[in-house]
């Protein structure tokens, strides 16, 4: 292990850490213990900064839009309410920054395909590789396992190489994009933690998603979100 | 009529899922929290619309996870403990894009010296001898910038947030500082091991 990794395990949660709850309710004997652990500490002055006031405004806006929301609903079916205003919703940053890159990528997507047919037409004996670098515009990351159902549950998640692509990001998440589990890698496959393959319960379904980086850290490409479950067998 | 505790509402709502006293309960005992879980998102998050999905999203939690709540604390606690964890995954998975990752800072701190085969120092021995070290070395909010930071991947930017530190630099200026000290220490020690070793062996020979 090196010194680094070493120094973060020092500053982790240890065993002798009390369960969060019962530390910041101070129900764990936690004096003793909280004197010598960096990590109950900084729970505790978390906790502290946490519960200061926040820019009241901002609350109001977000209580306004949380306000009114049938919770048994959105819990029952795993989707998020969304403001009543329509307009509203559609404005709002998260879905309007993608909805704007989508269509430009549209655009982008229907000028290249335009431009790749006007050239093709002008000149058929275009040479391979400018075709290809013509497509490297709209690539995406290909997936290719594990999709659908799957068994035994997958110890790693592989993908087609990206030209041009330095480093991969890929993420494990829940049904609501709750992240599971990531990692950065700069091959096309990653072997999936024994944490977060303890997740992988069979019946249960997962997402997951890749995003491919050039060596400047660019995001060049990306998978749809991709989605599988672990066999009941 | 005496309104309902937090703790009875949990109950109604497990007791009878489904049902529509169960659904009032749930909705009842959300509305309770709408503007303490707003003010955890935004304070981790800073940023009103990112903090209104993340608080959406605590909450959906909280109603897929409400049978772990075994009503050994306070609701309240027990929620905070839910948005503490989905904020800081959510801090987690921001610092490990390419653009965040550039901007953050390496612990760079020595080994300590535990190569002695007499003492025969353990590993759990020296994450011990570090926790000391880093509790009696460092001032409070130096602990805590590390903590975030390096055991919990929080980007500095989000640390200089959330500890709300005001000066011109956030968080960065105590990991700078504290990795001084922490250097400084090991140095120390390290000396002071070794001096012990030089004088144990003279005994023994002795």
């Amino acid at each position: 292990m090196s010194s680094e990794n070493t120094w973060r395990e020092a500053l982790a949660m240890t065993e002798d850490c009390p369960p969060l709850v019962n530390l910041l309710e101070g129900s764990h004997q936690r004096d003793a213990h909280v004197e010598k652990c960096p990590h109950c500490q900084t729970e505790l002055a978390l906790y502290r900064e946490m519960e200061q006031p926040a820019d009241q405004a901002s609350v109001k806006a977000i209580g306004r839009r949380l306000d009114g929301v049938n919770w048994a609903e959105a819990g029952r079916t795993g989707i998020p309410a969304q403001p009543q205003n329509l307009w509203q919703w559609l404005l709002r940053p998260r879905v309007l920054a993608p909805a704007s890159l989508a269509l430009a990528s549209a655009l982008v997507l229907v000028t290249v395909i335009q431009l790749d047919r006007a050239t093709v037409k002008s000149d058929l004996q275009l040479p391979e590789k400018q075709m290809a670098s013509q497509q490297l515009r709209s690539q995406q990351v290909r997936a290719l396992a594990p999709l659908g159902t799957v068994s035994p549950a997958p110890k790693e998640l592989r993908w087609e190489a990206v030209s041009g692509a330095s480093r991969y990001q890929v993420n494990l998440m829940e049904v609501d994009h709750e992240n599971v589990w990531q990692s950065g890698v700069s091959v096309p496959q990653a072997t999936v933690s024994s944490d977060a393959l303890a997740k992988m319960l069979p019946g249960k379904r997962l997402l997951w998603e890749v995003k491919a980086f050039d060596a400047d850290g660019k995001q060049i490409a990306r998978s749809a979100t991709l989605e599988f479950t672990t066999s009941l067998q | 009529m005496t309104a309902r505790s937090d703790e009875e509402l949990v109950q109604c709502f497990l007791s009878g899922e489904g049902s529509a006293e169960s659904d009032s309960a749930v909705n009842e005992l959300f509305r309770r929290y709408t503007n303490k879980v707003a003010t955890w998102c935004y304070r981790a998050s800073g940023n009103r619309e990112a903090a209104g999905d993340l608080a959406q999203e605590v909450f959906l939690r909280a109603y897929r996870h409400m049978q772990s709540f075994q009503g050994n604390s306070k609701f309240s606690t027990w929620l905070y403990v839910v948005a503490r964890n989905h904020c800081l995954n959510h801090l987690k998975a921001s610092a490990s894009e390419p653009s965040e990752k550039s901007v953050e800072l390496s612990l760079e701190l020595p080994d300590l010296s535990f190569s002695d085969p007499v003492s025969g120092m353990e590993r759990e021995q020296s994450l011990q001898t570090m926790r000391k070290m880093m509790t009696e070395t460092l001032d409070a909010t130096e602990v805590q910038v590390m903590t975030l930071h390096f055991a919990e991947e929080m980007p500095l930017s989000a640390v200089t947030r959330v500890l709300g530190l005001t000066n011109a630099s956030g968080a960065k200026a105590y990991v700078v500082s504290a990795r001084r000290k922490l250097q400084l220490a090991v140095q120390r020690w390290n000396a002071t091991t070794t001096r012990q070793r030089v004088a144990g062996g003279q005994t023994d020979e002795l």
